[in-house]
């Protein structure tokens, strides 16, 4: 209730003034509505990312990379260094990690292959889907695979298949038989393990990989050993930069989440143009209804009441688009329809997004109705009301 | 003997046009008993609708008092006046100034939104207001389904249901065409007459001022009769 208003007659007002210009009200609420759909689908975006370094990654499973670079496309670490590595005291296995990038069945987005050898593989990290059978079905077959369930489901795929891979950097394909699968909700669920060995003879590059991916015993021993592996390789040809899977991939996240930082402070501003827009349609529509202002102060509204309802037209319509765009976004998210079938992370929908953005439609539309408002005021009743004239 | 509704005395409005004052009134006094009937009649620029502004609290007078019912409006806070204006003032404009997207009787209710008072009595109130001008058939009618005189009636019953000591019209007919004002001016007496409602009102139209018990002529600010 605003300043003795009764709050029906104050909610009519509010609801039948944002009626007066039906076109006004729907634009402002479609600005709105996209407004809070952006900056609710990059908050779900970064909050998804900074789960995967929180409960994905793993503290005992280490990364080795080439200091000078890290990237998946390339191959520039010596193989070699897989046995020595293994050598150390603590580490439990080592394999040579390779990538291939392909498409399958599907034209939608890509699959990311991982060329392994997998038994060491495998004790570095087995899915607890994945059968002893499989194991020995892999282990038996060069070009055996095992493949996400993700994967499979996007391309129509099914165990023992025979399956090809086109690449899209424009390398070999790859012919794949494929000998078990892994759950969907597992970090392999949306990926193609491959013995690294068929790449190699598919496509060269024999003797190089792009990480060698080790597990150490304890997760206490993973910052020294790490430290001991690239002192050991400090003066060879490539030296290494050895990561914790965490901190692997909290650099790789922290990458990409500087990009989408910069989306998000796109989105801040998309909300903050919006509040600008919504100013702007506001007073606007109080222009409008000058001399009916000034004879709502006539009859005996006060300042304060006028202004209330001024801005109570603009937290309406903020709050039914942000609301509607918050909703909208938090469906898709929690439909699963948002995710990178590459990197297996999941965008699920956050319910603190959802309320921080509904919460934030309210002030947003406060501020946005606060200078129309006060202009609706500010001019004395006589003039209002000779405005007509 | 009884204090005179409307009391004004020694009132003077200026308004400053560039660097200079420019006087609407010069020393006014008037005064208006309860339930008289008094048409404001002058040329244009003679100061009627400033001097209708000042009676309605709707503007603050340069120097003199405006007593309504014995109490200096001119002493009341910006919220005593809005407070008061929508308790004591009835309000008819010569455009009726009605709410477009809300209905006949939704308009009528307007005052009372700011009254204590139940949703549906005030509802009650402002069909009885609507009955009262004849408009009992159109109170889910929006003003552009309305005719000009019908309109008119609408604002009537929106000045009538807070039940004020005092109606204020500024040109309430002049807008609208010779048989609407008749009816129109027909309802204002009617209200004056049977209801003893005092009615202030400015116009033009001398046919019009002969609905009054009394006229006020001003001319350049001052009155030249009829005080």
């Amino acid at each position: 209730m605003i300043g003795g208003i009764d709050p029906r007659g104050q909610f009519l007002l509010i609801g039948r003034q944002l009626r007066r210009n039906p076109r006004r009200t729907v634009l402002t609420f479609l600005g709105l509505l996209i407004a809070f759909f952006l900056y609710t689908s990059l908050e779900n975006v970064l909050g998804a990312l900074r789960g995967v370094i929180a409960n994905v990654a793993s503290e005992t499973i280490i990364f080795l990379a080439p200091r000078s670079s890290v990237s998946f496309l390339t191959a520039e670490l010596p193989r070699r260094y897989t046995a020595q590595v293994r050598e150390m005291e603590g580490i439990a296995a080592a394999t040579p990690l390779r990538f291939y990038f392909g498409k399958g069945r599907s034209e939608e987005g890509f699959i990311m292959a991982l060329a392994v050898e997998a038994e060491p593989y495998m004790r570095i990290y087995r899915p607890p889907s994945v059968t002893a059978e499989e194991l020995r079905a892999l282990a038996a077959e060069p070009n055996g695979a095992l493949v996400g369930q993700r994967v499979l489901e996007a391309n129509q795929w099914r165990v023992g298949d025979r399956v090809s891979l086109r690449s899209v950097a424009g390398l070999a394909p790859l012919d794949l038989r494929i000998v078990g699968d892994v759950a969907a909700d597992d970090r392999l669920g949306g990926v193609v393990v491959l013995h690294i060995a068929y790449l190699d003879k598919l496509i060269g590059g024999e003797g190089w990989a792009t990480f060698i991916q080790a597990r150490v015993a304890r997760p206490e021993l993973a910052v020294s050993l790490s430290r001991a592996i690239d002192e050991r390789f400090a003066s060879f040809s490539v030296p290494t930069e050895t990561k914790t899977e965490k901190a692997h991939t909290g650099s790789f996240v922290a990458g990409l989440a500087e990009v989408l930082g910069a989306l998000r402070a796109v989105g801040m501003m998309t909300l903050l143009v919006t509040l600008l827009v919504v100013t702007n349609a506001v007073a606007m529509s109080v222009r409008e209804r000058t001399v009916e202002i000034g004879t709502l102060r006539a009859l005996g509204f006060g300042r304060g009441h006028v202004m209330g309802l001024v801005i109570g037209e603009s937290m309406l319509v903020s709050l039914l688009g942000g609301v509607t765009g918050t909703l909208a976004a938090y469906l898709l998210f929690a439909s699963g329809a948002i995710r990178l079938p590459v990197s297996g992370i999941t965008f699920g929908a956050d319910v603190g997004v959802l309320a921080r953005a509904v919460l934030l439609s309210i002030p947003l539309g406060a501020l946005a109705g606060l200078q129309p408002a006060w202009n609706a005021v500010r001019i004395p009743i006589t003039q209002a009301l000779r405005h007509a004239d | 003997m009884n204090r005179p509704l409307v009391e004004i005395r020694a009132l003077r409005k200026t308004y400053r046009r560039g660097s200079t004052d420019v006087p609407v009134l010069e020393n006014l006094d008037l005064s208006i008993e309860a339930g008289e009937f008094v048409a404001l009649m002058g040329p244009s620029g003679s100061g009627k609708s400033t001097l209708l502004n000042l009676i309605a609290g709707l503007d603050r007078p340069t120097s003199g008092t405006v007593k309504i019912g014995g109490r200096d409006i001119q002493k009341l806070a910006d919220r005593e006046l809005d407070r008061w204006r929508n308790r004591s003032i009835g309000f008819i404009f010569q455009l009726y100034n009605l709410v477009p997207v809300l209905t006949a009787l939704e308009n009528v209710e307007l005052p009372l939104l700011l009254a204590p008072i139940a949703s549906r009595v005030r509802r009650e109130r402002a069909a009885a207001a609507l009955r009262i001008v004849g408009l009992a058939a159109r109170m889910e009618h929006r003003p552009t389904e309305l005719s000009g005189g019908e309109q008119q009636r609408v604002a009537i019953a929106r000045a009538l249901v807070s039940d004020p000591v005092l109606f204020l019209a500024d040109e309430p007919t002049g807008d609208l065409d010779t048989r609407s004002a008749d009816e129109i001016l027909a309802l204002m007496q009617f209200l004056n007459k049977t209801a003893g409602k005092t009615f202030v009102m400015v116009t033009h139209d001398p046919r019009a001022a002969e609905r009054a018990s009394r006229t006020v002529h001003l001319e350049k600010g001052r009155l030249v009769n009829g005080a």
